[in-house]
């Protein structure tokens, strides 16, 4: 694997034109495939270039690894091409299911937290990394409710982590929405992750939605002050590079370098000591 | 067999895709919403004019109606192919038909946007050659007149979509009824001589007048890649 290092920024199309004018660039991008294998021609020279002068990893959405399905492997070939034709090496996915019976409902959907539920991930993951012929790196999703539990999250992540031999994608948004809205301390979420298997972090923006009562996991708002903290909390503990996605509702790419530059104090200095 | 597994997930994706009410939990209702928004922003994105003509009720209902019965495709912007042709199906607005050829009229620039092409040196043209109408172009009779943004009124109108390789933009253009005709029947294994020649004896048309008139939109429609 590529010794990934430093803050990184979702490369979105909305600004991808707009990197021609500035200097900035994050220590690597996180693109997601999807979004990229099909592009008009117009961005196609844009988002190469952008591709080849930063280390780029890519960070899924239509997998599906917990379903209890048959894995699409034509998908799946498409991703390793994606890959492979931008020498990409770390790929993400969400630790949830958004399709069933070849149906799409494009939403991160809870699985089952179950003993074997982890055996299916596991062997879904093998599958995967057989036809990739990469590790494949899980994120721990939010959730709004709970379909059905054998187990605690924390428990189950580290077990599915250990079985099926994954990396983690440890999104720190993710576990301050879901800790807020299931009621768990997310610090002693953090305390008990299996930091060895961290591979690379995110933090996003979220809201909160009154007639649900519930936060929103939306990326579609700046960070909010409480995800900083736990970031900086996190940080200490874990030594793996972390990044911002925001992928809704995106606002000129200055204050997405504002806020990149605010990422990348607090990782300075927690680094730094 | 984890059936356990299946059965909840089966339950779960089956309440949010069909917009059943959970009494059990709210929460049902934002997995509901989340897909919902999910769908309804890449209708409106790919369909800017279909959607003026629809009320958002009626849009709503087209989308929980979809939703019924959602697409395969892994990549989200193909939604809006799977809708378009589920709208047809099921025959919703029947009343306003120009509505299905504006939902072919904005799904199609997107598509042509979307393929990547390998382009090869354009050759000059020869009634001896054989021409096929390229991946970069659609070759489409209307019924409503859609190009002169006369959505509403009836006009039968051959037009050829194309991708503009010089702009990187989707372009039209209104063609003849004979060309459209033409291109419709070139293919591989024969000139593009003899098919017209074919053409022209079906419709009683003397073929050395056709080919005089046809040669230049010919060598235009070659220059632009689109046979």
């Amino acid at each position: 694997m590529i010794n990934l290092k430093g803050c990184g920024l979702g490369l979105r199309s909305d600004f991808l034109l707009d990197l021609e004018d500035t200097k900035f660039r994050p220590d690597f991008w996180e693109v997601t495939p999807e979004n990229w294998m099909f592009m008009p021609k117009l961005f196609e020279k844009a988002f190469e270039q952008a591709v080849f002068e930063r280390p780029t990893i890519a960070h899924g959405l239509s997998l599906s690894i917990g379903s209890v399905d048959k894995l699409n492997k034509k998908f799946v070939k498409q991703i390793k091409t994606f890959l492979d034709r931008y020498n990409i090496e770390y790929y993400s996915e969400h630790l949830s299911f958004s399709s069933l019976d070849n149906k799409q409902s494009y939403e991160l959907l809870p699985v089952p937290m179950t003993k074997k539920m982890i055996e299916v991930i596991s062997d879904r993951v093998k599958e995967v990394e057989d036809i990739i012929q990469r590790n494949l790196i899980l994120e721990n999703a939010t959730y709004y409710l709970v379909p059905y539990s054998e187990m605690a999250e924390v428990d189950f992540i580290n077990e599915v982590m250990e079985k099926s031999g994954a990396k983690m994608l440890l999104d720190v948004n993710n576990v301050f929405v879901n800790s807020v809205n299931h009621g768990f301390k997310a610090r002693r979420f953090i305390d008990q992750i299996d930091k060895s298997k961290v591979a690379y972090m995110h933090t996003a923006g979220h809201y909160f939605d009154e007639e649900a009562n519930m936060k929103i996991d939306s990326h579609g708002m700046p960070i909010d002050k409480g995800v900083w903290k736990l970031l900086d909390y996190t940080l200490k503990q874990v030594d793996a590079p972390v990044m911002i996605e925001r992928d809704n509702n995106i606002p000129p790419l200055e204050e997405l370098i504002t806020e990149y530059k605010q990422m990348k104090k607090i990782y300075k200095e927690v680094r730094n000591g | 067999m984890a059936k356990l597994e299946r059965d909840v997930e089966d339950r779960f994706f089956d309440i949010i895709t069909n917009q059943k009410e959970n009494p059990s939990s709210n929460a049902f209702g934002i997995y509901q919403k989340l897909v919902f928004y999910r769908y309804e922003e890449i209708i409106n994105n790919t369909f800017p004019l279909f959607i003026k003509y629809v009320s958002p009720k009626e849009l709503d209902e087209s989308i929980f109606l979809f939703l019924k019965n959602p697409p395969s495709t892994p990549f989200v912007w193909q939604i809006a192919d799977d809708y378009r042709k589920m709208v047809k199906r099921k025959k919703l607005f029947h009343n306003r038909k120009f509505l299905y050829e504006l939902l072919y009229f904005d799904w199609i620039e997107l598509e042509l946007l979307m393929k990547e092409y390998k382009t090869k040196k354009i050759k000059e043209f020869s009634w001896e050659n054989s021409y096929t109408l390229k991946q970069s172009a659609r070759i489409k009779r209307f019924k409503y007149d859609i190009i002169n943004t006369n959505y509403e009124e009836k006009r039968e109108n051959f037009t050829v979509i194309y991708y503009d390789f010089s702009s990187d933009e989707v372009l039209f253009r209104e063609i003849n009824e004979f060309l459209y005709a033409l291109i419709k029947n070139l293919n591989k294994k024969e000139s593009i001589k003899k098919t017209l020649k074919k053409l022209c004896k079906q419709n009683d048309i003397n073929l050395n007048e056709a080919m005089e008139v046809l040669e230049e939109p010919l060598k235009e429609l070659i220059g632009f890649r689109v046979i």
